[in-house]
């Protein structure tokens, strides 16, 4: 966390990968690529990969599990092996068992759970290629999936990470800057009403930083945001001009 | 007509109905739809989503588990609907029903209970299209029937049975309602099925 000893991170005012301090990686975000999921997406996020599917409201199984009062959301966040430097071994382990938890809690806030009771929502999250803030852009991806599998939900929840790198505070760390940065600051808010649904920190920060990098990740999600609901939009809109233009 | 689309979180005109939800006096959608604002009230069509039971549907199902005195039928819905009836039925029987509860915890009693023949063929569209596949006062089952001469019966849990005078026949009809429930939300639908089904 130090980052003694290792290249500079910023020259210049510039990063590695060439952006400014409060840039963000360029976010690619298309809805419904899956045949056999309710609602789908894929989204790219610099080198980041992620495929994220829906299923339901459907049965809940084991039945234990069954709510009379609300479904059950399950999350399930899992690394591809081929997605990281060395090979992941697959499976969950105690880092994707976390971010499960983290992003399902998130969602749980948004999805109008009650509408649907003793049934279960299944959100699946494979991160294909990792670089970095993969918990950010699965739940990005997922909440878009949700939206495209048309359960009704509240708003539609987007994150993004802040950090401090070489003493300075910058916007959506990448994988070096994470690696040998000093700090890591993932959100996940509500754009509507900027309520905080998932947040955590890797890392010390000042108090005047930690202001100074929540605020940058919330401007962030804004920008994120409005690719989401650009790539929703653009799914129909696609298909109205395709009816259109045959009349 | 002017076609908004929206997405969750989007604010609307008018009072909450179905779709929407009320957030500290604002009105704001809560699914990927269609919006228009009819007398005050807002409206929203989603454009996708699973069947959602409300009394009086027409839905087509199928046998899951014939029992005595009634039988479980698979509706589209996270459960199996339970349908008592004095007909024997047979795992795999597809059949018409009319809902006629469905309690607090969405399970679905079923009436006027109707056996189909079993040689007919049965498609499934998301049930957020089914409108469109009837069209108003009938007029796209009628003209996908006049057309196609296959015989159809539409649930409005999405599912569709229909059988034909060919196997040919039931493959231009299935083409065509895949192409309606595509197209569900642009408008001109019925000239353009129309176009589609005489070039064919």
């Amino acid at each position: 966390m130090s980052g003694k000893g290792k290249t500079d991170l910023i020259v210049n005012g510039k990063r590695l990968d060439g952006r400014k301090p409060e840039e963000l990686r360029p976010v690619k975000i298309q809805a419904g690529v899956l045949k056999r999921a309710d609602g789908s997406c894929y989204l790219e996020w610099g080198e980041n990969k992620v495929l994220a599917a829906v299923f339901g409201p459907r049965e809940c199984l084991p039945k234990h599990e069954q709510d009379p009062y609300r479904a059950r959301l399950l999350y399930r966040y899992n690394m591809a092996p081929f997605s990281v430097e060395d090979r992941k071994r697959p499976g969950p382990d105690r880092r994707s068992q976390e971010i499960s938890k983290v992003s399902r809690e998130a969602l749980e806030r948004v999805v109008f759970l009650e509408n649907f009771p003793k049934a279960s929502i299944d959100v699946f999250v494979e991160v294909l290629q990792a670089d970095a803030g993969t918990r950010c852009a699965g739940l990005t991806a997922a909440s878009v999936a949700l939206a495209d599998a048309g359960i009704p939900m509240r708003d539609i929840v987007v994150a993004c990470a802040a950090g401090k790198v070489d003493n300075e505070i910058v916007l959506d760390v990448n994988k070096i800057e994470d690696n040998d940065g000093q700090a890591d600051l993932p959100i996940a808010i509500l754009p509507r009403t900027g309520e905080v649904l998932l947040m955590q920190l890797d890392g010390i920060l000042a108090p005047e930083e930690y202001k100074r990098a929540l605020q940058l990740a919330v401007e962030g999600c804004m920008k994120v945001n409005e690719l989401q609901r650009n790539a929703l939009r653009e799914k129909y809109e696609k298909l109205a001009d395709a009816g259109e233009q045959k009349e | 007509m002017a076609r908004v689309i929206v997405v969750p979180g989007d604010d609307v005109a008018g009072k909450p109905s179905e779709f929407t939800y009320n957030d500290a006096g604002k009105t704001v959608s809560s699914v990927v739809g269609i919006y228009d604002e009819k007398e005050g009230v807002a409206r929203v069509i989603p454009l996708n989503g699973r069947y959602d039971p409300h009394i009086d549907d027409y839905v087509v199902g199928i046998v899951t588990e014939p029992r005595h005195g009634g039988a479980r039928v698979d509706v589209n819905t996270p459960f199996a609907a339970y349908l008592p009836t004095p007909r024997s039925y047979n795992f795999g029987d597809v059949i018409t029903a009319r809902v006629k509860d469905v309690d607090e915890v969405k399970s679905v009693i079923l009436w006027e209970d109707r056996k189909v023949p079993s040689s007919g063929t049965v498609i499934e569209v998301s049930p957020v299209k089914v409108p469109r596949v009837i069209g108003k006062k009938n007029s796209m089952v009628d003209l996908l029937k006049q057309l196609t001469g296959c015989d159809m019966l539409v649930g409005k849990n999405g599912r569709i049975w229909m059988k034909g005078p060919s196997d040919a026949a039931v493959a231009r009809a299935e083409k065509a309602v895949l192409k309606i429930a595509a197209e569900a939300h642009t408008p001109g639908l019925t000239e353009r099925i129309k176009e589609y089904l005489s070039k064919e």
